[in-house]
């Protein structure tokens, strides 16, 4: 009894393990298919280096306003 | 009918405005030219202005910079200021043109390493609003800043005790080099087109007395490297979006090192580390790119930078050329041994990255140390260590002189 007990376990870990695996791999793809879809807006962050003044009077008036804490 | 020749008309708009696209292009690439010459020019004029103005001299008007520290400070302050470390070193290679010693130029080459970080530390603080975003691209940013600290606190204190850049670079440029007395035969091919405008320039300036003429020449070409990078800059980031697109793309999902060799094509084809690092940083703000993920292409941007000095050491001609390559060199090998060791090193490789996050939740919960951090690091430490290093000088003379780097030549 026992056994079968064991054995029924053994089954669904593995079965859980594959899914977990399935998973991972469908997460990784999802993943990426985002990561493709931000690079295919590259124009847009190409030119962060120019925004850098911008991203300092932003932080400036942040901390000003007290945001900061 | 109608609608046949409609098709035609779109289709030879469409053909037109590709061919005025490709046009476009034509003219840019021809501006990019121009401006890469420009850049060899103002190397040139900066090296010539240099010796003119300092002779046998340019040890002792740099004799300040030979605490390694003090050329350190030099040349983080200098990149943090101009923002853009192609120009820090491509105006360094002009003066190991002029006679600035390697030895001293090697410490302000690390320190332009650690000043070009603070570009991309202040596009992150554009993204305060968001706690979330916030934190993670200020952790993407400081990551590279990070990487580059500890790159100095392992290779400077090694360079000073037995000067392994140095020698390398001497070993690498030893065999490019024609005779003993190191003067390049096979690189002066950029610098037999810049020589003649150059030469026209000081002979047109010497009027002015050999020491006013050689300071004129050195502002005239500094001037002219920092509109030109800025420009060349601008372009190549019109012209090589595509290219970089296609280069992450085939980035994406191959693993650390492939990442590493992305940052080295991106930054080789814009000319411009400040331009990959500082776009990451939103990449990384939306979640989309883990820090994990951005890690190793900041470290491929340190070593496509390279590319603009060893550009401007082509410019150099004469026995001056071959110190103008070492120190160019010197700046790869270095960009190239902080990513063996400190990536290659398991223990040291997440460093930057647990520095990083840690910095970042800091300042997401006291949004004023994001601030003390950029200042203390960038200006008021490194303004600190040029105080301290002045005092050991005053305090040990010999020792200071002792710390000078000999020739690897």
């Amino acid at each position: 009894m026992n056994t079968e007990r064991r054995k029924n376990l053994e089954a669904e870990l593995t079965r859980v393990r594959a899914e977990v695996t399935k998973l991972e791999d469908e997460l990784q793809r999802v993943l990426q298919e985002e990561q493709h879809g931000e690079v295919d807006h590259l124009e847009e962050y190409f030119d962060a280096v120019e925004t850098r003044f911008k991203g300092l009077r932003e932080f400036w008036k942040s901390l000003v306003a007290g945001d900061g804490k | 009918m109608s609608s046949v020749s409609a098709l035609e008309n779109s289709e030879t708009a469409a053909n037109l405005a590709e061919s005025s696209h490709e046009g476009n292009k034509a003219i840019l690439w021809a501006m990019v030219v121009i401006l890469v010459y420009g850049l060899l020019l103002a190397v040139g004029m900066i090296g010539t202005g240099f010796k003119t103005a300092a002779g046998d001299q340019a040890k002792t008007l740099f004799e300040f910079a030979s605490n390694p520290f003090a050329g350190l400070v030099i040349g983080t302050i200098a990149t943090a200021l101009i923002q853009s470390s192609s120009t820090v070193t491509s105006i360094i290679v002009a003066l190991v043109a002029g006679g600035l010693p390697v030895s001293i130029a090697i410490p302000m080459v690390m320190g332009a390493n650690i000043g070009t970080t603070i570009t991309n530390t202040l596009v992150s603080l554009g993204h305060v609003r968001n706690g979330d975003e916030f934190r993670r691209a200020f952790a993407a940013a400081t990551v590279h800043d990070f990487f580059n600290l500890i790159s100095v606190v392992i290779f400077l204190p090694l360079e000073i005790i037995f000067h392994p850049l140095e020698k390398l670079s001497h070993m690498m440029i030893a065999p490019l080099v024609g005779s003993e007395n190191m003067d390049m035969k096979g690189l002066n091919f950029m610098g037999a087109i810049t020589k003649p405008p150059v030469s026209m320039l000081k002979d047109l300036l010497m009027g002015m007395g050999s020491m006013a003429a050689g300071i004129t020449m050195a502002i005239l070409g500094i001037t002219l490297i920092f509109v030109v990078i800025t420009l060349i800059g601008k372009l190549l980031r019109k012209l090589m979006v595509g290219r970089a697109k296609a280069i992450l793309h085939t980035a994406i999902g191959r693993g650390p090192l492939s990442g590493i060799f992305s940052g080295t094509l991106v930054t080789t084809l814009v000319q411009s580390s400040s331009t990959t690092t500082s776009l990451v940083v939103p990449l990384a703000g939306t979640g989309v790119f883990t820090l994990k993920q951005i890690y190793p292409f900041c470290l491929g941007a340190n070593i496509g930078t390279c590319i603009t000095a060893l550009l401007a050491a082509t410019a150099i001609t004469g026995q001056s050329a071959a110190v103008a390559m070492q120190i160019a060199t010197v700046h790869l090998i270095y960009n190239v041994l902080g990513v063996i060791v400190i990536y290659g090193i398991p223990f040291l490789r997440p460093l930057p990255i647990h520095a990083a996050e840690w910095l970042a939740a800091v300042a997401v919960k006291k949004k004023i140390y994001a601030l003390v951090y950029v200042v203390g690091t960038f200006f008021v430490i490194p303004a600190c260590l040029i105080g301290v290093s002045a005092a050991f000088d005053k305090s040990h003379p010999k020792a200071a002189t002792e710390a000078e780097i000999p020739s690897g030549h």
